[in-house]
């Protein structure tokens, strides 16, 4: 039986509401937010102030880098705790959560290809846990396999050696049956790895390079999160968060930005659209850079996918306000967040260039496998087979690539993720393979109903024992989960 | 007595969950499950009597079990075409039952009375952290907005200033603000600065004495530009 966390039945139960409407109402009293031309009733004041879900009212918080607590010449060594926490996602409210250092969105590792990364994870939750660096070439012990847990009250030290190109990578909650609550209320966070490569290109960096966590949440009246468990849908919220926030706001300068997106969503599918179409530029996908740059005007972003843009605010005047929204929401999951164009940027030399980088070909595959995604006997199945720790479901050869089809045979999406490899997409049985996906390294791939979808893993850099899953998070606790073991 | 009452879990994206007892059959497979609802919803029964679920008439994925904590059931695993579940309520009391797969939308109530046929007391209400505080703000009503406003100089307040003038005014948004001083019609002096919201000045330098009138506009960072005025100011 699953518990919120801690506290969260507490006095805060108690005139909660009261207090924070007026805690509002102050707020918007001050002087210069009733602007010209604009009727302001105080009926009017007071339904704005009742709601803290009008979207646009906060600036997009940033999410805070983790410091090493130690350097040495080839390692980072950073220590965190895996605990309870408290943060504001609605303005007046405190949401307990579940965070890394009890933050939510947890605070990003920026780490540098070459040198390792320790982290030490400390499990002050009274149930198990256990952290997958999501996209990264981990040795199988510390990958995070849903069965290597970190017992309550104990520790583990992640080595992640950072032997691949710059991508934007995350760490989330892996432990089995558990992980569409964990990661709900809060166990995840971004781990952005960079290399020379990648600098050499000076794409924007520093102030213009942000990280964007989007997550759809629903909310109970004393503003802890409420989760309503849903296997076949999969958790559906009702409000767009982005790096803890509700559909918040970004002043940007006039000039480019780099946006790292990550749909941190349960199960939520979006389909992005900036503006009236606006164009935004794909530099990179899961596994890092693509090929070359490509131009988008609508982004279809599954669970657990990560997406890089570079968006070009000088093509706007300034005062120009432009919504990155959610074609397929409605109410409130359709506003993810605004970008309110300022002064400044100055002239800027930048271009994104036409080459990124130049992708590895891969050997020929060594064999086909077929995987049917589906329900049967009460649980979601791959190959109708449920998981079980205890049984080995496909032993690719090391260093080998392969052919594996997923087809869908269900309605529901289902958001396919390897573990500890990367993989290029071959083909898709509704239509051609959008460049955004073909030009790139991908860990997770979105099958759509009926369709088949078909990638080319390599099995390589480590051998041992790894998962892969569907990871809309309510199928893979419902077993939505198979076994794999590379065999040096 | 045993009375059984049949609840059907109807596949159903236009049928009204509101027509009590009637028997939807709907087939589930052609319909997406986003509405799926239980027919009827409430049911009233008297103690010792029994409730029968029964998933005819659709194909999609359902089971039935209890949700709160006054009761235990489950017919089994989410199945398709399950055969009919029975319970046996011997407490008054109000009894919610979830089909697991669609759980947020396919629930009910049983309410069982006593023997004489008084309603069950109404259920306490939940605490605040077990109630939905449902988003209302709905979606923007525009995905793109240029700034279509014109900046506002309003409260000018000109005065002679050594051997110039300065004018104070408010301004409500960031802007270019023009102040140009005129002699019969004939621009004398020109003074002009990127100001921010507020009450700010701006002095006209190194006027001959003499009455002028100060001609002052403004232009925000979008190209808006606000109405000129005009203020009289006499240098001393």
């Amino acid at each position: 039986m699953w518990h919120p966390p801690a506290d969260a039945h507490s006095r805060r139960d108690f005139m909660r509401n009261g207090f924070a409407s007026v805690a509002l109402l102050c707020t918007l009293g001050t002087p210069g937010t009733s602007s010209r031309r604009r009727v302001v009733t105080s009926a009017a004041m007071r339904s704005q102030a009742r709601s803290p879900f009008t979207p646009f009212r906060r600036d997009l918080p940033l999410i805070p880098e983790l410091l090493p607590v130690r350097r040495t010449r080839r390692r980072d060594v950073y220590d965190l705790r895996i605990r309870e926490g408290l943060a504001e996602v609605l303005p007046g409210f405190q949401t307990p959560i579940y965070g890394y250092d009890g933050v939510y969105p947890g605070p990003t590792v920026r780490a540098r290809r070459g040198r390792t990364v320790v982290i030490t994870q400390h499990n002050d939750l009274d149930f198990d846990s256990n952290v997958h660096l999501h996209g990264g070439y981990v040795p199988a012990g510390h990958d995070g396999h849903p069965m290597d847990v970190i017992a309550p009250g104990g520790s583990f030290e992640y080595h992640y050696p950072n032997h691949q190109d710059a991508a934007t990578l995350w760490y989330h909650d892996h432990a089995h049956g558990r992980t569409s609550h964990t990661l709900y209320y809060g166990l995840l966070a971004l781990y952005v790895l960079e290399d020379e490569r990648e600098r050499d290109l000076d794409l924007p960096a520093g102030d213009y390079d942000i990280p964007l966590a989007i997550a759809d949440h629903s909310f109970n009246k004393d503003g802890s999160f409420r989760y309503v468990d849903n296997i076949d849908l999969g958790f559906r919220g009702d409000t767009i968060l982005v790096n803890g926030a509700v559909s918040p706001r970004l002043r940007v300068d006039r000039r480019k930005y780099r946006f790292r997106l990550l749909n941190a969503s349960n199960s939520r599918s979006y389909m992005l659209r900036l503006g009236r179409g606006r164009r935004m530029v794909q530099i990179a996908a899961d596994g890092g850079l693509l090929a070359r740059p490509v131009a988008r005007r609508r982004i279809p972003f599954h669970p657990a996918e990560r997406i890089d843009l570079v968006i070009d605010f000088s093509d706007y005047r300034p005062g120009t306000e432009l919504v990155l929204h959610n074609e397929d929401g409605e109410g409130g999951t359709v506003a993810v967040m605004r970008f309110d164009v300022g002064r400044g940027g100055g002239r800027e030399e930048f271009r994104v260039p036409r080459r990124l980088r130049s992708l590895e070909t891969l050997p020929a595959p060594v064999s086909d496998r077929h995987w049917d995604l589906g329900f049967g006997s009460g649980a979601w199945q791959i190959g109708g087979r449920d998981f079980d720790h205890d049984r080995i479901d496909v032993r690719p050869r090391f260093r080998t690539s392969e052919r594996w089809s997923f087809t869908n045979n269900s309605n529901r999406v289902h958001p396919m993720h390897i573990h500890g490899f990367l993989f290029r997409v071959l083909s898709r049985s509704s239509g051609p393979v959008h460049a955004g996906e073909r030009l790139g390294w991908k860990d997770t791939i979105g099958v759509l109903p009926q369709e088949t979808v078909t990638v080319e893993p390599w099995f390589g850099p480590y051998n041992g024992r790894y998962v892969f899953h569907c990871h809309a998070l309510e199928h893979a606790d419902r077993a939505m989960m198979l076994q794999l073991e590379v065999e040096a | 007595m045993r009375a059984v009452l049949a609840v059907l879990a109807a596949g159903l994206v236009f049928a009204p969950a509101a027509s009590a007892a009637t028997v939807q059959a709907v087939d589930g497979t052609a319909a997406d499950n986003y509405n799926n609802r239980w027919t009827p919803q409430t049911t009233t029964i008297a103690v010792g009597e029994s409730v029968t679920w029964s998933f005819t008439g659709t194909s999609a994925l359902h089971n039935v079990a209890s949700s709160g904590a006054n009761w235990s059931f489950r017919n089994g695993d989410p199945g398709s075409g399950s055969p009919p579940a029975s319970y046996t309520f011997t407490t008054p009391g109000t009894y919610r039952f979830i089909c697991e797969v669609h759980a947020t939308t396919m629930f009910g109530d049983v309410l069982v009375t006593d023997a004489s046929g008084n309603p069950p007391p109404p259920p306490p209400p939940p605490p605040l952290s077990e109630q939905p505080f449902p988003n209302d703000a709905g979606p923007p009503s525009a995905f793109e907005v240029d700034d279509a406003l014109a900046p506002r100089l309003t409260r000018l307040a000109p005065r002679s200033w050594h051997g110039g003038a300065r004018l104070r005014f408010r301004l409500d948004e960031p802007a270019v603000v023009t102040v140009r001083a005129t002699r019969a019609r004939v621009t004398v002096k020109r003074t002009r600065a990127m100001l921010l919201r507020g009450r700010r000045t701006l002095t006209v330098r190194h006027l001959r004495a003499g009455r002028y009138v100060l001609l002052v506009s403004a232009r925000d960072l979008a190209g808006n530009r606000s109405r000129v005025r005009r203020v009289r100011v006499t240098v001393r």
